[in-house]
């Protein structure tokens, strides 16, 4: 079977999808003749023409508008936002706008969109480009909000997003875009929105992530083992819709659960997590869920990304407090 | 009009690659940013959270 990495699966995923269906076409600054700024669409307008494969001006707002009307035409578009910290220059279009629009129009239409956006830390990007703004779009009923971590994740939930008739913001993890390649076979194959996986076993304590985190959370499970500690890493995968019932089967199991995510602590998608527990599971857990997360303050310069972002000694703190409990 | 000629390009050039090159020299003389200035220029009254924050990176407070 062929490995790739996540840029690979991703590019695996839209050339099979336009394939498949003459009427997915792909929109978005650069996605043509360069093949994206990370090179995720590569070789897709020599494939598939200019008139599916279309740059755009540096326009988020026009892009994910166009998309809409795209959509409303019969097309099934995939936008790409260079980086989601820039889709605030396309809010409106996307929670407002594509979000509602299937109530708006009593069920009439739909909007069947796909935005890609890279976003997160770790490569040293300059500012606005980082910004982990996810929690954001939870916000925005009717958004679905895709979190892959792995390249075998990201082809199958791309291809489910596409697929899907609603529309779906699938957040690319930019740091592990080229970490590491794993299986990913040819041929179209979907991960089902809605359902987490288990990325590592443990007894002893839960981490939830998402993302680029996971793979923290993985290093952090890793150390763990040598201390004698078991750790389990929950990979949500999507936020909307939220796997309540694994999420809370797997914190049972242990009693004690970490969150962790790239975007500020307060109001991030850690305390959905925590209240869902609390709400759910109140008398299963041993001690408090604990959240590891950005601080709340702006998403800072290069050279301080790494005081920024959840480390993997803040990881280990949060989990030892947790289990002392 | 009188408004702009050569020699009124070459003394605003002048005067503006000046600018840029005192701007580029305070940079480059400037002390590098250091955890603290992440919380720093934010709030004029920070939140307490932000304050507690602060400390759990900048002391090991827990």
């Amino acid at each position: 079977m062929p490995e790739r990495n996540i840029v690979e699966a991703i590019n695996n995923a839209l050339g099979e999808e336009m394939e498949r269906d003459p009427r997915v076409m792909v929109l978005g600054l650069d996605v043509g003749k360069l093949g994206g700024v990370f090179r995720t669409t590569s070789g897709l307008v020599e494939r598939f023409g200019g008139e599916r494969v279309v740059d755009t001006p540096l326009a988020e707002a026009s892009i994910i508008g166009a998309s809409l009307g795209l959509a409303l035409a019969g097309m099934v578009p995939v936008a790409e936002i260079q980086f989601l910290g820039f889709s605030a220059q396309g809010f409106h279009q996307i929670g407002p706008q594509l979000g509602k629009y299937r109530q708006r129009s009593r069920g009439r239409y739909h909007c069947q969109v796909t935005i890609r956006a890279p976003f997160g830390g770790g490569i040293r990007s300059p500012e606005f480009h980082s910004d982990a703004v996810e929690a954001q779009f939870v916000q925005t009923p009717g958004i679905k909000i895709v979190m892959p971590s792995n390249p075998y994740d990201a082809k199958g939930l791309l291809v489910e997003a596409i697929r899907d008739p609603d529309p779906v913001l699938f957040c690319e993890p930019d740091r592990l875009y080229r970490v590491g390649r794993s299986e990913v076979p040819d041929g179209a194959y979907t991960v089902p929105f809605g359902k987490a996986a288990v990325a590592r076993k443990g007894e002893h304590i839960t981490l939830v992530a998402w993302s680029a985190a996971v793979e923290l959370c993985l290093r952090a499970a890793q150390r763990l083992q040598e201390e004698g500690v078991s750790a389990s890493v929950l990979d949500l995968r999507t936020l909307v819709p939220l796997d309540v019932e694994t999420l809370c089967t797997e914190v049972a199991k242990t009693g004690r659960c970490v969150v962790v995510h790239e975007a500020p602590l307060s109001a991030g998608f850690g305390a959905e997590i925590s209240a869902t527990l609390m709400e759910q599971l109140f008398y299963d857990l041993d001690a408090p869920v604990a959240r590891v997360a950005a601080y709340d303050v702006p998403f800072p310069a290069a050279s301080l990304e790494d005081h920024y972002l959840p480390s993997l000694d803040r990881v280990l703190t949060a989990v030892r407090k947790t289990l002392e409990s | 009009m009188g408004l702009w000629d050569q020699r009124r390009e070459a003394s605003v050039t002048e005067e503006l690659r000046s600018e840029i090159d005192a701007a580029l020299e305070a940079a480059f003389a400037a002390p590098l940013p250091t955890a603290r200035d992440l919380f720093d220029n934010i709030y004029e009254h920070p939140p307490e959270r932000v304050v507690r924050q602060r400390a759990q990176l900048l002391d090991g407070q827990p």
